[in-house]
């Protein structure tokens, strides 16, 4: 495997920040509301505390095989056929996952700002930065992440101040909304929108100290937990159920909303600007990991190659929903409800895949 | 390679030089506001939009005309021209404007909404629903109800200072808060109001005087006989004889289209149009309103005056702490709730036997202010509940002693609601008396 660089562990956490948090210009607040109603940010602690605890395995795993990604782990203690499957499993989840919320991305910009601009001239334009981005690698990609980091902090802040005058807190009550046991169930279900952490599994070899890699998935982890938080709280302070669960751009009606007088107001350009800088990190990040997952599953010694192939399959498969509403319905049904599977299975299959490999080799 | 990259990246300079979304402003007509009315029969509307014409807007500052197609050559009309068109649903009336306006319609600049009486006692939800999906109206657009038809007022407004038509609605939120008077509500508020089922949404009132439009429409006819025959003396005895007129009844009366005043804009504002769920059940007066954004915590300044056995007193007052302590009680088996709305005070007026020069005089004005004012915020409060209107929000306060949804609904709120007795304990806390040390009458 040859490599184009490594990178640092803050640039790795800002990377991996924006990946995880790019749902929050999304979908999320309102698939939130609209399972767990007015508790939607206790399911948004729940998820976050099952996104650490799987994390937590999963570091486990990295430390016993220090500077492999988990397709070589896979590679190292079952052989071929374990770098295959798990390789595989991790191509066709980030295509999947990218595929959809580009074109959920694609979508938010034509029913928000460009409304009679066709969707495949969205799209090819989005794909040719993500392409540029993913072409040069997790270096670039981490450098651009940090330096973009702050902006998109104070951008989410901001939009959250300015919107304090909506938010009213007896919108929270009653506390527990639909009830404990769907609170945490749908935490549980919800994780999902953290299985984006899986992407660290194929930076591990990037990483300039890898043993840095608990630290940077905890933080970023963390971080963008916080930030979905504090967006859910916000959302549902400002568009209670029922309506908050109708919205189907919960992220820019906030950034619509601010009124604070004459001269400051119709302010939702800046934010939108904001969220399509998250969108072509979280595209670019995603194009690069099911690029590099192929790349390590096939045992290449590069992955750029397949950079093109793979943008145009994540262009195809985006372009199979008929419309928003199916992309949404496909990826909050599926992918953000199925998505804790990938988040928790696969650390506990690697975890007995090291346990039995090790038993093996110790016993031949 | 290179050669392929600088190829493609002129082809894509190509791709961007412009984009299908475009708008040339000269081909928008742009719509600062409209109106819905009931039309002749269910399910159909009058749709009055006002259509900005930028060239007079520009030239208003200066010039006197300006003229709306809709008749008048008003000062509200400056800038604008008003259209109106029947029609089924938003949607149809844009289309059928659009066949006879030669611009596109364009909302994005929408500053408010005006209702009729008649569309808000049928019930707002379909109108709302159709500003909520349509992606050029903001959910800060502003809402309004008109006494009567809505239509009227873009005819019969004529603002006294406000040259512009979205600066006017923008003006009235300051009155809102200055006096209190004017609940002005924007469409994201309203809608949470109206969708939620533990308040019920309230919005300002229009309504056209139809004396002062008299007196509008005399004193215009007055001056052209005037300017034909004897000048200014007929005008100033006309408007002598309109004033002697409008002041015989000595009734102070707050209500929207009911002031008794002589000149200005037709057009008043005092009051509050509160709903239940969408449909409009009562219409407050501006004192009404007053009390009604006190209760809920919104009142940002006022000023009250208070009538009593030793002569009145005025008292500004400011909501700085926000929301009223709500304290859940129970008596007889009813529930009774204490709602203490506090005011920071400055005396601004006394006149008649105060002690104002000793902490026990303050003490007792501030006494006999809040037993008016708790008086009068329980009738209001009774009046709300026997119209079914939520529009104190009470039942925000309720859901907060449940832990889920289930429990909230088992609760039924809605049932209770009239049930409970609702106890005013205001709190009036003098802190400035003014530039005077002793009131007139205490000497």
């Amino acid at each position: 495997m040859m490599h184009t660089g490594y990178i640092g562990t803050k640039e790795a956490r800002s990377f991996l920040a924006i990946v995880l948090s790019a749902p929050i210009a999304l979908t999320l607040p309102q698939d939130l509301a609209l399972t767990a109603g007015r508790a939607a940010w206790l399911s948004t602690v729940v998820a976050l505390l099952v996104a650490l605890a799987a994390w937590g395995l999963f570091s486990r795993i990295a430390e016993m095989a220090p500077g492999y990604s988990v397709v070589q782990m896979a590679g190292v203690w079952w052989g071929a056929p374990g770098r295959w499957a798990v390789g595989l499993v991790l191509w066709g989840y980030f295509l999947l996952i990218t595929a959809l919320v580009t074109r959920a991305f694609v979508e938010t910009v034509i029913g928000t700002i460009l409304p009679r601009t066709p969707v495949h001239v969205v799209m090819l334009l989005f794909m040719v930065v993500t392409v540029y981005m993913a072409y040069y690698g997790l270096e670039t990609l981490s450098r651009l992440s940090q330096l973009l980091s702050r902006v998109l902090l104070m951008g989410f802040l901001l939009l959250i101040l300015m919107d304090l005058r909506w938010m009213d807190v007896r919108y929270l009550y009653p506390l527990l909304g639909p009830g404990l046991g769907q609170v945490v169930s749908v935490g549980v279900m919800k994780s999902s929108y953290f299985s984006e952490v899986l992407v660290l599994g194929l930076m591990l070899p990037g990483l300039r100290v890898a043993r840095d890699a608990r630290r940077v998935a905890r933080s970023a982890l963390l971080v963008s937990g916080v930030l979905m938080i504090v967006m859910v709280l916000g959302y549902t302070m400002s568009f209670p159920p029922p309506s908050g669960a109708d919205n189907p751009f919960p992220f820019y009606q906030m950034g619509r909303l601010i009124y604070l007088g004459r001269f400051v107001q119709r302010l939702e350009a800046i934010f939108d600007f904001l969220w399509v800088l998250s969108a072509a990190v979280y595209m670019a990040g995603g194009l690069w990991a099911s690029t590099q997952s192929l790349a390590q599953a096939c045992d290449l010694p590069v992955y750029r190659p397949l950079v093109f192939a793979m943008a145009v399959l994540v262009y195809g498969i985006a372009s199979l929903p008929a419309d928003y509403v199916q992309t949404t319905e496909l990826t909050n049904a599926y992918l953000r409800s199925w998505g804790w599977v990938m988040l928790v299975g696969m650390p506990a299959v690697l975890r007995l895949g090291a346990t039995w490999g090790r038993r093996g080799r110790r016993e031949g | 390679m290179r050669r392929w990259m600088v190829a493609f990246c002129a082809g894509a300079l190509l791709m961007i030089t412009g984009c299908w979304d475009r708008t040339e402003l000269e081909e928008e007509g742009f719509v600062p506001s409209f109106a819905v009315d009931t039309g002749p029969a269910p399910g159909v509307f009058i749709y009055t939009f006002r259509i900005a014409v930028p060239q007079e807007v520009a030239g208003s500052s200066g010039g006197q005309n300006g003229g709306g197609a809709g008749g008048g050559g008003d000062e509200t009309q400056k800038g604008s021209k008003a259209v109106s068109v029947m029609a089924r649903s938003l949607g149809e009336a844009i289309n059928l404007i659009n066949s006879t306006v030669e611009r596109r319609l364009n909302f994005v600049q929408c500053q408010y909404v005006l209702f009729g009486e008649g569309a808000a006692r049928q019930g707002l939800s379909p109108h709302i629903q159709d500003l909520l999906r349509f992606r050029q109206f903001r959910r800060t657009v502003f809402l309004a109800v008109v006494r009567g038809k809505a239509a009227d007022s873009f005819k019969e407004n004529k603002p006294v200072l406000e040259s512009s038509v979205t600066r006017y609605i923008e003006g009235l939120q300051k009155l809102k808060a200055f006096t209190g008077m004017v609940p002005v509500v924007q469409l994201h508020t309203f809608v949470r109001a109206m969708e939620g089922d533990s308040e019920d949404p309230f919005t300002s009132v229009l309504a056209i005087n139809e004396s002062v439009k008299e007196q509008d429409r005399r004193k215009n006819s007055q001056q052209q006989g005037a300017n034909q025959e004897t000048g200014k003396e007929s005008e100033s005895s006309g408007e002598k004889q309109r004033s002697d007129r409008e002041f015989q009844t000595p009734a102070v009366t707050f209500e929207a289209g009911r002031m008794r005043r002589v000149g200005g804009n037709p057009e008043e504002f005092p009051g509050a149009a509160v709903f239940r769920g969408d449909r409009l059940v009562d219409v407050l007066s501006g004192e009404e309103a007053r009390l009604l954004l006190a209760l809920r915590g919104d009142l940002a300044h006022a000023f009250f005056t208070f009538r009593v056995p030793q002569g009145r007193f005025t008292l500004e007052v400011q909501q700085h702490e926000g929301r009223p302590r709500i304290v859940e009680g129970a008596a007889r088996g009813k529930p009774v709730w204490q709602i203490d709305p506090p005011f920071d005070v400055d005396l601004v007026s006394a006149v008649g036997a105060f002690d104002t020069r000793t902490h026990q005089g303050l003490l007792e004005l501030r006494r006999m202010a809040e037993q008016q004012f708790d008086a009068e915020a329980e009738r209001l409060v009774a009046k709300l509940q026997k119209c079914g209107s939520d529009a104190l929000g009470l039942g925000l306060y309720a859901r907060r002693g449940f832990l889920t949804d289930a429990e909230w609904r088992a609760y039924g709120w809605r049932d209770r609601y009239e049930e409970i007795q609702v106890q005013v304990r205001s709190r009036f806390v003098i802190r400035r008396i003014g530039n005077q040390l002793v009131s007139s009458g205490a000497r």
